[in-house]
């Protein structure tokens, strides 16, 4: 991945006026966003956060009232209408309704947008079917949208996207209508057209799942502001905001519930101590345990366990239960603490 | 059957030939004439809209005030008050020619609502992805509007001819010829009950023709 950006925001600030009341809303504010060329890039926030319009300043289906948007260092807001239409062919898009053309075939619904293009009718023929290839629907072409799957309409929404051999392709929830295991399958074919095209690929969710088995880098949207963006394995390894900590909650499972912390299902006793112990490195934890186990003579009691792998390196962690005397537990503990890891006592007995 | 049935039908049964005949010559030259203005002034309102594809507020103001306006006449003052105009365009104010006009007035602006109905009611999400994919806005309207609402369009054109059946038994009155002309002068003023129902009947059978057609086109653009 070259450090090259390939989309930029400067200082973009966007308000809509409520057609009911009037009111001004600001729904994007003073965003400043650097996009790698060839990356995956992902902005998560809730429902109403801006997300849609975000992305959409992208290509200039919205245009933002301050700042400007960047396309290959041009600047998107102020283009000609003939040049945004142009620019626009550089950028796929697909959503989370899929937007199928009900009255065409899956090939006719991919070759929509070189329709009234100069090529000939052989080229338009090869390259649909070379995508519907690709996207893994090879025997769909003469199907109409219909009687397809959510999954299989999201790939010829995908195939249909990349026909005019875009540098980006735009993603506006597109995995929010589908279950988990064809969310799955679709994430994996973006993972793969990034590898295999090296095409710069903008998620917009509010599935943190998907950012973490997606995205390179990532931004967190809070009513309209950025309140936190960075690489993925950074964020998720040292979320800097409430907002962040809770959608990385949604994906682990070390997060023990109230009701079991002051529940006695614990059985903490005497000088016990209920830790939770996450990786802020690669450093392995499990070694850390051994380690306490045998030079302070305690025991650590694993009760939940969630470590995975993202982008190379570990993620997650282990909630323990350290018991023995109480100069032990507390030499364990401030040993720990020491390390690369980030300790935070739950509960003590 | 006929002479026992509807006798005074089997009296006049040239006329009574001629004005079916009459009848569906209006129906087929203003149908075509007001489906053509009606899809135009349709798809100006629906693309000229706040927030349509080529938002354009004068326009859509004026063609949606103008609309308004000759939806609030009247359809059998509307002839009159058209007659002046119709004598300068056909030549003549009565007959099927004297009709064509008159009944174009009338129907074109309701025509437009339903052809405008009809176009909005497609969902948003396809206009948008013709946007995203770099489409012009005549390129939007043809390959998306207009395609992709073939059912809806002859949905609304079915319910507008058969309005128009309607009005074109009204213009009747006014000398135009035609079933309604016929369902007047005999039914009506000469107070023959069976006059009445075999137009009517023939009324009824359009109708059904229409509405089958429209059916059948509906249902065959609908995947
Ligand atoms: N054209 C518009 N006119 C007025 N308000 C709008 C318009 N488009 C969006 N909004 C408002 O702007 C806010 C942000 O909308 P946006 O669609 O960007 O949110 P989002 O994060 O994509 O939400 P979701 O997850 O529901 O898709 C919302 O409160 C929405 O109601
Ligand atoms: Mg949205």
């Amino acid at each position: 991945m070259t450090e090259e950006n390939i989309i930029t925001f400067d200082h973009v600030s966007k308000e809509f006026t409520r057609a009911d009341s009037k009111e001004k809303l600001q729904v994007l504010k003073n965003i400043n966003l650097k996009i790698h060329k060839g990356s995956i890039f992902g902005i998560i926030g809730y429902s109403g956060a801006g997300k849609s319009t975000l992305i959409r300043c992208i290509n200039g289906i919205e245009l933002p009232d301050t700042g400007k948007v960047d396309f290959e260092d041009i600047e998107i807001n102020h283009m000609p209408k003939k040049q945004l239409r142009e620019t626009r062919k550089e950028m796929g898009m697909i959503f989370q309704q899929f937007n199928l053309m009900p009255s065409r075939t899956v090939f006719e619904n991919v070759a929509l947008p070189i329709k009234y293009s100069k090529q000939s009718q052989q080229q338009i023929k090869d390259k649909v079917l070379e995508l519907l290839k690709i996207v893994g629907l090879p025997d769909k072409a003469d199907a109409f949208p219909s009687t397809l799957s959510g999954g299989q309409k999201q790939r010829v929404a995908i195939a249909r996207a990349l026909v005019n051999d875009p540098k980006v392709l735009l993603c506006d929830e597109a995995t929010s209508a589908l279950d988990p295991q064809t969310t799955e399958d679709i994430i994996q074919l973006l993972r793969r057209l990034n590898h295999e095209l090296d095409i710069t690929i903008v998620v917009v969710t509010h599935e943190m799942q998907v950012i973490e088995e997606l995205c390179d880098d990532v931004a967190v949207l809070d009513k309209g502001k950025i309140v936190e963006q960075g690489d993925v394995y950074s964020v998720f390894v040292d979320p800097k905001t409430p907002l962040t900590k809770k959608f990385i909650a949604t994906t682990s499972k070390l997060n023990l519930p109230d009701e079991v912390l002051n529940s006695n299902l614990l059985k903490l006793h005497d000088n016990d101590l209920l830790v939770k112990v996450t990786y802020i490195s690669s450093k392995a934890i499990e070694p850390l345990i051994s380690a306490i186990s045998r030079k302070f003579n305690v025991d650590a009691n694993i009760i939940v366990g969630d470590i995975k792998i993202l982008r190379g390196k570990p993620l997650g962690g282990l909630v323990i239960i350290l018991s023995g005397k109480q100069s032990d537990v507390s030499g364990a503990l401030s040993y720990i603490k020491e390390k690369q890891v980030r300790t935070e006592v739950l509960a003590s007995a | 059957m006929l002479s026992k049935l509807f006798p005074n039908v089997a009296l006049n049964y040239n006329i009574f030939q001629n004005s079916i005949v009459q009848t569906v010559e209006m129906l087929i030259i203003t149908g075509i004439i007001s489906f053509l203005i009606s899809l135009i002034i349709g798809v100006l309102l629906v693309v000229t809209k706040k927030d349509g594809i080529a938002s354009n507020p004068v326009v859509w103001n004026i063609l949606d005030k103008i609309i308004n306006l000759f939806r609030s006449i009247p359809f059998i003052i509307l002839i009159a008050a058209l007659i002046p105009l119709t004598r300068v365009l056909s030549g003549t104010a009565i007959g099927v020619k004297g009709t064509i006009f008159p009944l174009i007035v009338g129907i074109v602006p309701f025509f437009s609502r339903q052809i405008e109905s009809a176009l909005n009611d497609l969902d948003q999400g396809l206009i948008e992805s013709g946007q995203v994919m770099g489409l012009s806005t005549f390129q939007i309207i043809k390959s998306i509007y207009l395609k992709e609402s073939i059912s809806n369009i002859s949905r609304v054109t079915t319910i507008t001819f058969i309005s128009l059946i309607g009005l074109t038994a009204i213009v009747g009155v006014v000398g135009g010829g035609g079933i309604g002309d016929f369902a007047i002068q005999y039914g009506f003023q000469q107070n023959e009950q069976d006059a009445t129902f075999a137009c009517i009947i023939v009324l009824l059978v359009i109708v059904t023709i229409v509405q089958i057609i429209g059916t059948l086109v509906s249902r065959k653009t609908t995947h």
